[in-house]
């Protein structure tokens, strides 16, 4: 059990929803690099997981992106 | 029995588009199931806002092929990596690890997707048969019956949840508290909405239910992690029982599934307990009761059989009264008030097709499921390897959107926060979230019948004595309600007695 951990994914979620509350950019730009912290900080921010966390961030922001509002046509925060 | 409306579902379902709802719903079930850390509660309240825009009918196809493939995708991580894929799988990695270890993983993966079926599948029969004349004699409830009977079920889902009966209490009393914001329903007037105006509404159930079974989950996920667990191969052949395999243990799947059946009508309850009481009963039943827990195909078929059984048997009140049998079937009863389809006993009259696609769902749901779990699992157990530090970040993104999605306002991605950390803290606290989502979605209803029927008595309580069901319902809930401290005292006193002696 690392409770650091808990407080690291709780404080990035507030402030992803924070920013997509005062819409500081789109939801596909604030997703990625949402994603981006939080699996590099589950990773321990090692070195060779960087490239498979930015491709996945990519796909995981962009790609709900694309699916929501072209396919399901569902509003997202931005 | 409305044979022609239940042929005309199977038809419906039958269509490309609706099959591939199904398809959808059962693989994605067994795959969300199958993977630790998320269950097919937080895949559900996920799913509902895409559904909004859909058909109420492929919705609930949707969802209740969700449900199925959930239960039965639990075993795979149970029995691969003695880590329970869903809750209701817990008892399964008693048996179903120490064979896989044994050597024989595609054994005991087989014995449960066989029991998964077998048990589906007579649980299915018990739904086609008496929920229709059960919805008939609800018919004739007034609002006295309802809100003893609502009393009863909330006394019952605290009794027998997880942890003791004053958690469980605490929990149901929580989530009644929490649905009280908003508009009076008598009196029109807003109450305990602090100045917000976004619950003069009321909080909503999805950004609740989010909040509470997705988000905690994360959260908990996140803070433990543990290791990568060893890999373990599993070949094709040997899924499949035989012929002389399935006779012997015939009668533990049929006395299994008819326990996860009932258990799965009591209100609330839910897969878990259905599997553990299975499983105690094979394991007093049995001639080898000393090889439970050490890969006994008993154990794997009545905790399976139990477990799958319970879906079709918590279906059984959801239709027939509008009562949750099952957290997942509170999340249910959300999706069709979203598409305006009020549960409860008239919904036989005012949404056959509805109901008979619910029905002709958990039929086919169940045929695919085992056709899918038996042609895939070897592929589908790759999928429990993959890391959970890049499968929660994006559980986490697909929780904002599907709170988001209801009501296009920040404010219910907030509410799901906040749940979120309050069903961390619970569950923390070993406070179990069970009753505090069921009482949360039928505290409402429960206030509705209980306003009723003083209107029409004038402010008098006494139905409740003076007719047969309430009566019935008020002495079952005062039973439940006192039976733990009664056993205690008599345990206590047995204890004593024996030590003096």
């Amino acid at each position: 059990m690392n409770p650091l951990s808990g407080v690291i994914v709780l404080g990035l979620t507030v402030l992803y929803v924070a920013a997509l509350q005062l819409k500081l950019a789109g939801f596909g730009i604030i997703t990625f690099i949402f994603l981006l912290l939080l699996i590099l900080g589950m990773e321990d921010f090692r070195r060779r997981r960087i490239l498979p966390a930015v491709i996945v961030s990519a796909l995981a922001a962009f790609g709900a992106q694309y699916v929501f509002t072209e396919i399901f046509v569902v509003d997202l925060p931005v | 029995m409305d044979l022609p409306a239940l042929f005309g579902a199977i038809g419906h379902i039958l269509e490309p588009w609706t099959f591939f709802m199904l398809f959808l719903g059962t693989s994605l079930g067994i795959v969300v199931g199958a993977i630790p850390g998320l269950s097919g509660a937080m895949l559900i309240a996920l799913t509902l806002p895409l559904t909004f825009y859909m058909d109420p009918f492929d919705a609930v196809v949707l969802l209740i092929a969700m449900y199925v493939g959930a239960i039965s995708g639990g075993l795979i991580t149970a029995t691969l990596m003695r880590m329970p894929g869903t809750p209701a799988a817990v008892m399964t990695t008693l048996d179903g690890y120490p064979m896989a270890r044994s050597g024989q993983p595609a054994r005991a993966l087989g014995l449960g997707i066989t029991a998964s079926f077998v048990g589906g599948m007579v649980s299915w029969m018990v739904l086609l048969t008496i929920t229709q004349p059960l919805s008939i004699l609800a018919t004739r409830f007034g609002p006295w019956e309802y809100f003893t009977l609502i009393m009863m079920a909330m006394v019952l889902i605290a009794s027998v949840s997880e942890g003791s009966l004053i958690k469980g209490l605490i929990a149901g009393f929580l989530g009644m508290l929490v649905s009280m914001p908003g508009v009076d329903p008598s009196s029109g007037m807003p109450r305990l909405t602090f100045g917000f105006y976004q619950l003069n509404g009321g909080l909503q159930l999805l950004p609740v239910l989010i909040g509470t079974f997705a988000v905690s989950q994360v959260i908990k996920d996140c803070m433990d992690r543990g290791g990568v667990p060893e890999r373990q191969e599993v070949s094709s052949s040997r899924i499949l029982m035989s012929l002389s395999e399935l006779r012997r243990s015939a009668v533990n799947m049929i006395r299994s599934s008819f326990i996860g059946t009932w258990v799965g009508i009591l209100p609330g309850i839910g897969a878990s307990i259905g599997s553990v009481v299975a499983y105690t009963v094979a394991k007093n039943v049995s001639k080898t009761p000393e090889k439970f827990g050490k890969g006994s195909e008993e154990g794997i078929i009545a905790s399976e059989a139990a477990n799958n059984a319970t879906v079709g048997g918590a279906l059984i009140p959801l239709i027939a009264m509008g009562i949750p049998g099952s957290v997942i079937d509170a999340i249910l009863i959300g999706a069709l008030m979203i598409h305006s389809i009020q549960p409860g006993p008239t919904l036989f009259l005012t949404n056959n097709d509805i109901v008979w696609g619910m029905i002709a769902a958990c039929l086919l749901a169940n045929i695919l499921m085992f056709i899918l779990m038996v042609t895939s699992v070897r592929h589908i157990s790759g999928l429990i390897y993959l890391p959970k530090s890049f499968v929660l970040p994006i559980v986490m993104m697909f929780c904002v959107i599907g709170a988001y999605a209801l009501n296009n306002t920040m404010f219910d991605v907030w509410v799901m926060l906040a749940f979120g950390v309050i069903g961390f803290l619970m569950e923390r606290a070993r406070i179990p979230l069970g009753p505090f989502v069921i009482g949360f979605v039928l505290a409402p209803l429960g206030e509705e019948k209980l306003r009723s029927g003083l209107m029409m008595t004038a402010g008098d309580f006494s139905p409740i004595v003076t007719r047969p069901f309430p009566l019935a319902f008020t002495i079952i809930a005062i039973g439940l309600l006192l039976w733990p401290f009664i056993s205690d005292r008599r345990r206590n006193a047995k204890a004593r007695a024996g030590n003096e002696g």
